[in-house]
């Protein structure tokens, strides 16, 4: 069953490729490249996002006993972090294409095309994520609503994961606090480097990064400051 | 700080799924306290002595440098 599942996963890998290998035949401009390519990149990670979504409800679906129930949760565990990863990554570089194909003036079609990969993708990473469906199915998490960035949200969810959970989560959280911290300043730098040696000037960006730094320091000191 | 938890799993029977469910939290956090890497709350640690009818001390073991 692997073996066939790769096959599978090949072939459709195959014919991906070969089907954007004839498009960059006829691509000439390195916009079209980069936004052919951007395209591949995203339906790559949706079918990835796919088939780890049905390969954690097969698990969640199979039953086990003793050690093998344990290997079939973490399993089930890395597999939806993965799900997570990919499909976020998915509407990030969506939204990378949109932005792109609008600025850059493309047909219709790509313009198109990008707005229903930002849809399938915000889709799949909010309403199909399967951590919620099969791994913490009872479990009483907050629901979404389109609002997981406030405040409210944040406590319900803090509080529906157990002790153990919030202590990896805060681990995860400060981590890569600190490294968005150093990554923005890094890309903040670049844009200015771009700007001096390059036309059209960065400094929307550079102010934008900014004013991202202060917000995420100020929401992050404000959070413990007042304990 | 050293634990039992694997050996009084082994010894009931319990993975730790199992286990989890009894002490009322993820399977996660029993994998981490196993590998202690992750002190529990006084709370979870009484749970969990209770389920192996064992002291607390008994399970979670402290040197005599970290008391």
């Amino acid at each position: 069953m692997k073996l066939l599942t790769k096959f599978i996963m090949g072939g459709i890998i195959g014919f991906i490729g070969a089907y954007a290998l004839l498009y960059f035949r006829d691509a000439r401009t390195s916009e079209s490249m980069f936004a052919y390519g951007g395209l591949a990149l995203i339906v790559l990670l949706l079918i990835w996002s796919v088939y780890l979504y049905v390969s954690t409800k097969k698990l969640h679906f199979t039953s086990y006993t003793g050690d093998e129930e344990d290997e079939a949760d973490e399993k089930k565990y890395k597999k939806s972090s993965d799900f997570s990863t990919s499909s976020y990554s998915a509407l990030v570089v969506s939204m990378i294409l949109l932005a792109f194909t609008l600025i850059q003036e493309m047909s219709v079609y790509l313009v198109v095309t990008s707005i229903v990969l930002v849809i399938v993708s915000l889709f799949l990473s909010t309403g199909m994520n399967p951590a919620a469906k099969f791994l913490y199915a009872d479990r009483e998490f907050p629901k979404a609503d389109g609002s997981t960035s406030s405040d409210a949200y944040a406590d319900e969810f803090l509080h529906a994961a157990d002790e153990g959970e919030r202590a990896i989560i805060l681990q995860g959280l400060y981590k890569s606090h600190n490294l968005m911290n150093t990554l923005l300043v890094i890309a903040m730098m670049l844009a200015t480097t771009y700007s001096i040696l390059q036309d059209p000037s960065q400094m929307f960006s550079v102010i934008m990064i900014g004013v991202v730094l202060i917000a995420g320091n100020l929401k992050y000191q404000l959070s413990i400051r007042n304990k | 700080m050293k634990s039992r938890l694997k050996e009084l799993r082994a010894r009931e029977g319990y993975n730790q799924t199992e286990l989890a469910k009894l002490a009322k939290v993820s399977r996660q956090t029993i994998s981490l306290i196993e590998r202690e890497e992750y002190m529990p709350s006084i709370l979870i640690a009484v749970r969990i002595a209770r389920i192996f009818n064992e002291q607390v001390e008994d399970v979670f073991i402290f040197e005599e440098g970290e008391l």
